[in-house]
């Protein structure tokens, strides 16, 4: 009965403690929080017309390609990209890493993560974000990030994109995320 | 009192000094400074984009592409606040942005994303040939990776660096990825300020 009393006052306190950081929408689940998330502003191409995309870059020919043909390619040629940025805190004793990330503003949203050597920039996807047991990882510029890739409409300063996380574990978190200039 | 002297001596010695030009760059400088290779390339809007137009204005390239979220607009962004930072002195640079990924850097995408950060960008893409010349004379890396299983098909590893060219054409200055804005900026200016002779 007493575990269970302070199994509540801590939930409450971390709900108190997320309550703080409304602004930032920071949301959590289970062990693991999310603070201080915020997208990079990013104009779509041509409202998703990919005629014109593909007009401007390819000869005639290549205008009758039907999108579907493109996906089945696994190359959104001439699609607009963003980045989601945040802060994952892991405030349990289990490592966990997030694993999935969805978002409805992207026809493609993935994991990746900047390697830096000799100053050259390699991204690569990546399966999972590990997140250390009563630790954090930072989602930043030249490191990790949730990548948009086709963006269904513009992202403007001001607005806000929900990002639906999945952990390891089995956990679903929602973060709504800012739009800030890039 | 003495000291009060020495103190103004020593004042008046750093002055002098730093008027004498010994400024001290903070990137890296190239010595001796050579002409910067030209980039017969076309910007976003179609038009033909020679270096040699841009004589009397310092020139600062990145090598960059567009479906690069994460490094390039953070490169980009360095930029855009450098040239809010110059003040009425940006109107004596060109900022420009030439394309690694040539196939997908449309016109239409290169103008969208280089308007989110100033309109005065100028994107370069060019055919193959002109790129690959332009990549080699700078020691440009450039490496397409396929990326199996992601939306973005591939992608592209590449150096990132920020290199300045000045007012006469020569290729004077690069800075590594990261590099303070406030570094820049004063780099920047010091190229205003002792514009080369020819």
């Amino acid at each position: 009965m007493r575990r269970l009393f302070v199994l509540f006052a801590v939930a409450m306190m971390v709900v108190g403690l997320a309550g703080c950081g409304a602004s930032q929408s920071g949301t959590q689940t289970g062990g693991i929080t999310v603070r201080d998330p915020w997208v990079r502003a990013a104009m779509m191409n041509m409202a998703g017309d990919q005629s014109g995309a593909m007009g401007n870059m390819q000869q005639g020919n290549m205008q009758s390609t039907p999108m579907a043909g493109m996906q089945s390619h696994g190359n959104m040629a001439g699609s607009a990209v963003s980045a989601a940025y945040m802060v994952v805190v892991n405030n349990s004793n289990t490592a966990d890493a997030i694993i999935k990330a969805d978002s409805d503003v992207a026809q493609s949203v993935e994991l990746h993560n900047v390697i830096m050597e000799n100053n050259v920039m390699q991204m690569r996807q990546v399966e999972a974000i590990e997140v250390p047991a009563n630790g954090q990882v930072e989602l930043k510029p030249g490191s990790y990030h949730v990548m948009l890739i086709g963006l269904n409409r513009d992202l403007k300063e001001g607005e806000e994109v929900l990002i639906k996380l999945t952990t390891r574990s089995g956990k679903t978190i929602e973060v709504k995320a800012p739009v800030r200039k890039p | 009192m003495q000291r009060w002297l020495l103190r103004f001596v020593v004042l008046i010695a750093a002055l002098a000094l730093s008027g004498c030009g010994a400024y001290e760059f903070r990137g890296t400088v190239l010595e001796p400074p050579n002409p910067a290779p030209e980039l017969p390339l076309n910007d976003q809007f179609g038009n033909e984009f020679r270096l040699s137009n841009y004589r009397g204005k310092v020139v600062l390239a990145f090598f960059g592409f567009t479906h690069c979220p994460d490094i390039c607009p953070t490169a980009l962004g360095d930029l855009k606040r450098v040239m809010e930072k110059l003040g009425k002195d940006a109107e004596k640079v060109q900022v420009v942005f030439v394309s690694v990924d040539p196939e997908r850097d449309t016109p239409d995408l290169m103008q969208r994303y280089l308007a989110a950060f100033n309109p005065t960008f100028l994107g370069l893409n060019g055919d193959r040939a002109a790129l690959e010349k332009a990549y080699k004379d700078y020691g440009v890396t450039v490496i397409r990776r396929d990326l199996p299983g992601s939306g973005l098909g591939y992608t592209i590893d590449h150096s990132g660096y920020i290199y300045a060219i000045d007012q006469a054409g020569n290729w004077r200055l690069l800075w590594a990825h990261g590099t303070p804005v406030d570094d820049i900026v004063s780099d920047v200016q010091a190229l205003l300020r002792n514009p080369p002779r020819s």
